[in-house]
């Protein structure tokens, strides 16, 4: 990259409370108009540095310098006046505000002058120009995480920044919307910004970014440059030994036994009364794993919520194991022996400012297998179990009791899975579980859910991540607005899956 | 953050290793709050002196301090169970009308209806717990604000009560019934360590039954809770019942160990226990045990401010004393969570260059 950096980070050092060192020493220049891709596993350090770049941590030690001049971020206000957005892996946007008052409040805190009709068509401008659909009226709360992520992105570009920090940004996308998110990567650099792509998808950065840096355990270990980076040479720098075996395909034989989920004609009203499932119907035996493939935002969500009882649906039936349940709510299905791996981990799968020992109590309320006897808590018995989830799952944590996001989103997931596993569930619902893990643990958690079903339980799994599905999957069904349009068994096809998943 | 002339001040929390225990950073808020207010004694004809006399013939005379339990176990019996229902983001201030409905039920049975003490004293409890549910359930089927909710029956109650005294049950006068006969009263002591065994059980409760589990994922995280099988319905009745019950008792014991009799309140004022219940809770963190020492706190601070009264300290200058240790006690504590942390802002403007 020639001339002067846009941005420079200098030995920056940040350290957790609990002595995790997230970012030791680590030293990085981001040029104009290129695409920096930022690899590392689960807990290396990545999202940490680019907080630090966006104002939203400050580092213990180290220097930041912005075309040349030190620079402190006391907020993320003075990151976006410096021309850095961050586009964050969970989306930060004020639920109760439209995407265009998200964008307004943004704007406003970055001194920038904008009223809400201007930025109602800034956002609708600038989703048709990057082919980025989002509708600048729709309240955030009512959006699936994939719209949320890319309302984020609309903001981000609609401050104007030079550099934009893009944090595990397919994570919601279908394949080829993801496709289309590089390509506008790649637009951006070609029009002078920088963005820094945040990514554990091998794939993803090999086709697009002039230069890698991988990051283990707080250190910068290599940045190569996009042309001479392989695979085998990303994953090295990554791993610095061998990787695990990969793939669930060669899990053991599993037989599907009688039927443990059946739904029929199921309708589901959506946050505002619209139907978002409609009249879906399927069936799920014990020892299979049948994915639900889909773009965020076509019903899925409302699915799981009417599947655990979060959600009453307005018509049709849902049995578990031969017992009626649409009625009734979470308890009696968590008595049922259903387990749930949500889509959102904080404050969905987790209760944030507490520990693993009372999210472990949390997790068990309703099972038959908790903590308790009858009333009384057992939080030795908590205590236990939480060890046991941490060691079977490799869990990295500050401690039992710490609280929960003292771990890396990596962590929580794996605890969140390990949890649920520990149910020894005969249902088990999982949102995206491999969300937000780098390839090893993506691995193990596949690599456990397949288990799960040879072991007997009925495993649906509800995941943008097609890839995924596609290794794991006995069965494979799409949603679409609602309905569910396609499903086969192997051998796949996964042309007609994506098609499926796309087609209006 | 503020910035105060050139000043950029910042408030920044500190690392578990680094935080102080809270109850020593009260302690030091509280004796320095104390020397504030005694310091600004100064501005009332009293002087520093008499500030410092009132103060001293209460605290400083052992044989006044029973005189603070009445004002102890009223405030404890409503903030332990505001705490609980804090914790579960149920923001209740019904406790002062579920006193006065105690007090009301209690001499029903006490006075009117010729009933033991222990009857008395239940009934107090479940009128309490009843007021409790009412809320609840409006929220939870209904979504009215348990906040305005509450409010409003603050007044009914204390309405009803003004009518019962200037009516039915007057003794002549419209502002308070006859007394109840001896048998039917006890002490101050006896009701403060009823209180304080209570007190000590819900916090049991909480720690060591599902039902802490239910408040405390319900307050922080409902969508967690409720997926993995905690009923939001029945976790709020239980914490409003729960509140209810040992509000309505607190009026039941302050009626037979303090008042003995009824008498007419101002609406609005009304008894006061109730209300200072939540300050008591918030200053005790919402932590139910700890709602004892920060009740017992506020107890001492009444106990000061009727020792004022017969000095030459004004009583609006005495709540002001109040709100000043109370003021004091609370930053301190704060401190021991944050940093804080000072920097001039043309310094830091040099650094960016």
């Amino acid at each position: 990259m020639a001339g002067e950096p846009l941005v420079e980070a200098e030995c920056v050092t940040k350290t957790y409370p609990g002595g995790v060192v997230a970012n030791d020493c680590v030293s990085l220049s981001i040029f104009p108009g290129e695409v920096l891709g930022l690899l590392g596993e689960n807990g290396a350090g990545k999202t940490t540095f680019v907080s630090i770049l966006a104002g939203i941590l400050q580092p213990d030690s180290g220097v930041i310098r912005v075309h040349g001049r030190p620079a402190r971020f006391s907020s993320p206000r003075d990151a976006v006046r410096a021309g850095i957005a961050l586009v964050p892996q969970n989306p930060m946007l004020v639920e109760a505000f439209t995407v265009a008052e998200n964008l307004l409040l943004a704007a406003r805190l970055a001194g920038r002058r904008l009223t809400l009709s201007g930025a109602r068509r800034l956002v609708a401008s600038l989703s048709e120009r990057y082919g980025l659909p989002v509708d600048p009226d729709a309240r955030v709360w009512r959006l699936s995480m994939g719209e949320r992520q890319r309302a984020e992105i609309v903001k981000a570009l609609a401050l104007g920044a030079e550099l934009l920090l893009l944090d595990e940004p397919t994570t919601h996308l279908s394949p080829p919307e993801a496709r289309s998110l590089l390509r506008l990567v790649r637009r951006l650099a070609s029009e002078g910004r920088s963005v820094v792509l945040i990514t554990h998808r091998l794939g993803e950065v090999l086709g697009v970014a002039d230069r890698i840096a991988v990051m283990r355990s707080g250190r910068l270990v290599g940045v190569v440059g996009g042309r001479e980076a392989t695979r085998e040479k990303l994953l090295a720098l990554m791993f610095g030994e061998r990787l695990a075996p990969g793939g669930a395909e060669a899990g053991p034989e599993r037989r599907p036994g009688p039927a443990v989920l059946e739904v029929r004609d199921l309708w589901v009203r959506g946050e505002h009364g619209e139907w978002s499932v409609r009249g879906v119907s399927f069936e799920l035996r014990g020892g299979e794993v049948v994915g639900v493939a889909g773009v965020a935002g076509n019903g899925q969500r409302e699915l799981v919520e009417a599947l655990v009882g979060l959600r009453r649906p307005q018509r049709g039936s849902i049995r578990i194991a031969g017992v009626e349940v649409a009625g009734s709510g979470p308890a009696a299905r968590g008595r049922l022996g259903v387990a749930v791996v949500p889509e959102q981990r904080l404050g969905w799968a987790l209760v944030p400012g507490k520990s693993i020992v009372f999210n472990t109590a949390v997790g068990f309320y309703a099972s038959p297998r908790g903590p308790y006897r009858g009333a009384v808590v057992d939080w030795g018995e908590a205590r236990r179990v939480s060890r046991e989830i941490v060691e079977r799952m490799a869990v990295k944590t500050p401690g039992l009791d710490a609280p929960v996001e003292a771990m890396s989103g990596g962590n929580m997931q794996r605890y969140i899975v390990g949890r649920e596993l520990a149910k020894e569930p005969r249902l088990l619902l999982a949102m995206n579980p491999t969300s937000g893990l780098d390839y090893n643990a993506s691995k193990m958690v596949d690599r456990m859910l397949v288990e799960a079903a040879a072991g007997g339980a009925a495993v649906l799994v509800v995941s943008e991540d097609l890839e995924e599905l596609l290794s794991i999957s006995d069965r494979i069904m799409v949603m679409n607005k609602g309905r569910l349009v396609y499903e086969a068994g192997r051998p796949f096809d996964p042309e007609k899956i994506a098609s499926a998943m796309v087609e209006e | 953050m503020a910035r105060i002339a050139s000043l950029e001040v910042r408030l920044v929390e500190r690392g578990p290793a680094e935080r102080g225990n809270p109850l020593v950073y009260g302690l030091a808020g509280l004796v320095v709050g104390f020397l504030a207010s005694i310091a600004l004694g100064a501005l009332t004809p009293a002087g520093v002196g008499g500030t410092l006399g009132a103060l001293a013939s209460v605290i400083g005379d052992p044989g006044k301090w029973p005189d603070a339990l009445p004002y102890f176990f009223a405030i404890a019996s409503s903030a332990a169970g505001l705490a609980l229902a804090y914790r579960s983001g149920f923001i209740t201030i019904g406790a002062e009308g579920q006193m006065v409905a105690g007090m009301v039920a209690a001499y029903w049975a006490l006075g009117v209806a010729g009933a033991p003490l222990a009857a008395g004293l239940a009934l107090a409890a479940l009128t309490g717990a009843a007021l409790g549910a009412l809320v609840a359930a409006l929220r939870v089927y209904l979504l009215v604000n348990e906040t305005l909710s509450s409010l409003m029956l603050n007044y009914i109650v204390v309405s009803v009560l003004n009518y019962l005294v200037g009516g039915p049950w007057s003794a002549g006068g419209f502002t308070k019934t006859a007394l109840l006969p001896p048998e039917r009263t006890m002490t101050p002591g006896v009701a403060a360590l009823l209180v304080t065994a209570l007190v000590v059980a819900y916090e049991m409760l909480y720690r060591y039954t599902r039902l802490g589990v239910a408040v405390d994922s319900i307050g922080l995280a409902r969508r967690a809770a409720e997926t993995y099988g905690v009923s939001f319905a029945r976790t709020i009745i239980a914490v409003a019942v729960l509140s209810g019950l040992l509000a309505g008792l607190g009026g039941g014991l302050y009626l037979a160990a303090v008042q003995q009799q009824l008498t007419s309140l101002n609406t609005f004022q009304s008894l006061g226990y109730g209300y200072m219940g939540i300050l008591a809770a918030w200053l005790a963190g919402n932590v139910v045990v700890a709602t004892l020492a920060s009740s017992l706190l506020l107890a001492v601070l009444y106990l000061a401010s009727t020792a004022f009264q017969i000095s030459r300290v004004p009583w609006s200058f005495a709540l002001a004393l109040q709100a000043v240790i109370v003021l004091s006690v609370v930053s301190f504590v704060t401190l021991s969570r944050y940093r804080v942390v000072v920097r001039r802002l043309a310094m830091r403007k040099a650094a960016e260059g």
